[in-house]
């Protein structure tokens, strides 16, 4: 019996070949490419405007709702669904199929090159329209898996968390389980309302207000529920005020403000709940000396949580996101 | 939403006995409903009497609460609907045209952003002007009295390009398709919207397709500042409704904004960093004196790269 207790129950090979099965590492796109991340770590990117925010989940929903592999290319996608909250209430769905439609031609041509270069015969056995209507195929699949809903208050937020259970359930019925990413665009974005006006009476003591303390403590717990039940991997935009700690005699001189790149200063305002459920986050800017590559506006990523001391630098091109080396 | 007694008399399950319930628990409207766990007021149901009939409440509440968010929608759907709802405006200027691929997109919110005199109000005009001739109705919201008959006619002239004789017709048909309103304050312009919302929800024969805010920064720069945040309260509800209304009703909405000071001396858009995040297109207007050219650029889009620009003349 109690040797039974000492023989381990599976050894660290089996652990590691389990743990990596339940909870694979995604690895996602620029530049969110440095740290691998699991489902349900929740991702918080943080900047202001405009910094590129939404378009990073962009091409993150991009690299998810494309299938690794269709009709023998390589597409290299996590076939993941995708699920947007959108409380800015500004995405145009126009750029993400424009990327997604740049990244499929893309991956059939480079099919094409290495077809070639096997020496495999290239002419064409699939008539030309047959390829079309196999794009499109793709592209509509891929389409489906991006759901989206926008919110214009934080009940419309709050009453999208709650029921959305019944909805993941549903699917998993329908489909069988798949994991989800759950995109939320600019959580602070109630901020000012519920700010403003939480002061108003309530006229019962017992009733709770709607001040962004509890709206959040209702989010938090919400979304904490929906990841036991169904693997998520949550990120968030939130948008801040940045200021750069730049001297005055800096700048009445003239000189580049060098000094200050990743060390200004941002002002958090979500409440304690959500910033201590939140375990990853980056800061994204425009880079401070405005340089511009190509004619195109750089921007700055650093992971802040955890702390890498490295600062990588993107573009925004016509088919997503460039790193610029 | 509103209060759950109102909800009495539509949906049985929910009596008196209900309500004394979550009345208990401090909840009074279905928004109070959002802002407590549901898996907690199941529980405390529990040791109470009649306590199925109380979780068949809870559950018509949830199926309440699904009908109040919008639909999710994939994104296939998403695409269908932008191409066959949300059409461009021309805007009767050829270069604004080329620049923004199209003209004003309905379903955007466009901040016309520039110092003074840089032809905001008379590029409003040429807008509002090519839409009521050619496209449908426009509301026109002016802080400044600055809505003038006479120019629409000089406009309106000048595109339709008939002679003097027939130009009456058309003209008559171009302004009665122009609803003008004077605001001189944040709420009047709250009023108006909502009004709009309900004209839009109810009537079917009612079309606008663009509406205009001239200028929205006379009307929230007073408001911002000071110890509490009602003035920025206020700027983001504006901007929420307007969206709103460009989204559902698939509505072209057009705001200016005028500059500021900023660091080193530069000029910045007025209404600071909290209005950035609201219009879904900037483009910022300048005027080179000594030629009479205008120029546009485009600050920021939801799919094209900012720094665009293109020059343009006012007629």
């Amino acid at each position: 019996m109690a040797k039974r207790w000492i023989n381990g129950d599976e050894s660290a090979k089996q652990m590691l070949g389990r743990v990596l099965k339940e909870r694979p590492l995604l690895l996602l796109p620029h530049p969110l490419h440095r740290i691998p991340l699991v489902v349900s770590n929740i991702v918080e990117i943080v900047g202001p405007s405009p910094s590129a925010k939404t378009e990073i989940l962009l091409q993150v929903a991009v690299s998810c709702i494309l299938p690794k592999s269709w009709n023998g290319v390589q597409y290299g996608g996590l076939e993941h669904s995708v699920l947007f909250l959108d409380l800015d209430c500004r995405l145009d769905i126009f750029r993400l199929s424009h990327c997604l439609k740049l990244r499929i031609t893309e991956a059939n041509r480079l099919h094409k090159i290495t077809k070639k270069q096997k020496g495999f015969d290239v002419s064409n056995h699939i008539p030309e329209h047959q390829c079309k209507y196999d794009d499109m195929d793709l592209f509509t699949e891929c389409m489906k898996r991006f759901s989206y809903t926008r919110c214009y208050d934080s009940f419309e937020f709050l009453a999208a968390l709650k029921v959305l259970h019944h909805k993941l359930e549903k699917e998993r019925n329908m489909d069988g389980s798949g994991v989800h990413v759950l995109m939320i665009d600019n959580i602070g974005a109630f901020y000012w309302i519920n700010r403003g006006f939480s002061s108003l009476p309530q006229g019962n003591p017992n009733r709770k207000n709607f001040s962004l303390q509890s709206v959040f403590e209702t989010v938090v717990p919400e979304i904490k529920k929906l990841l036991l039940l169904h693997p998520m991997l949550v990120l968030a935009t939130k948008m801040v005020t940045y200021q750069v700690k730049s001297s005055y005699s800096s700048w009445v001189s003239g000189v580049a403000s060098e000094v200050n790149i990743g060390k200004g200063t941002y002002r958090e305002y979500m409440p304690s709940i959500w910033q201590s459920f939140v375990t990853h986050r980056i800061l994204v800017r425009a880079s401070d000396d405005k340089r511009k590559l190509q004619d195109r506006v750089c921007y700055l990523a650093e992971w802040l949580l955890p702390a890498l001391n490295l600062t990588d630098e993107f573009v925004v091109g016509d088919a997503g996101i460039l790193m610029s080396l | 939403m509103g209060a759950l007694k109102s909800l009495k008399q539509e949906y049985a399950i929910i009596d008196s006995i209900f309500l004394q319930f979550c009345a208990s628990h401090g909840i009074f409207s279905v928004e109070d409903f959002l802002v407590h766990d549901v898996y907690m007021l199941v529980a405390s149901t529990e040791q109470l009497a009649n306590s199925d009939r109380l979780k068949q409440g809870i559950n018509q509440i949830l199926s309440i609460i699904e009908t109040y968010h919008q639909p999710w929608m994939n994104g296939l759907v998403l695409l269908e609907d932008r191409e066959q709802n949300k059409h461009c405006l021309s805007t009767g200027c050829e270069s604004f045209d080329m620049l923004l691929q199209g003209g004003l997109h309905e379903g955007h919110v466009t901040e016309l952003v520039g110092p003074s005199s840089s032809g905001k109000t008379q590029v409003c005009f040429q807008f509002a002007s090519n839409v009521a001739m050619k496209l449908g109705g426009v509301v026109f919201l002016d802080s400044g009295n600055s809505f003038s008959p006479t120019r629409m006619q000089q406009i309106v002239t000048h595109i339709s390009g008939s002679a003097e004789n027939k130009i009456n017709g058309i003209l008559q048909q171009a302004m009665r398709n122009i609803e003008c309103h004077a605001v001189f304050d944040v709420y009047a312009l709250l009023n108006v919207l909502h009004q709009q919302k309900l004209k839009l929800k109810s009537q079917t024969g009612y079309q606008v397709r663009l509406i205009i805010v001239d200028s929205i920064s006379s009307l929230i720069a007073p408001i911002l500042g000071g110890s509490n945040a009602h003035g920025h309260a206020l700027m983001v509800s504006v901007g929420y409704l307007l969206k709103e209304l460009a989204d559902r009703h698939n509505i072209a909405v057009v705001v200016t904004n005028h500059m500021v000071g900023g660091e080193g001396g530069t000029l910045k858009p007025a209404l600071g960093e909290s209005w950035k995040n609201i219009p879904h297109v900037r483009l910022q207007l300048s005027q080179d004196h000594a030629r009479n050219v205008y120029a546009v650029q485009i600050l920021r889009h939801p799919y094209m790269a900012s720094g665009r620009n293109a020059n343009f003349m006012i007629p």
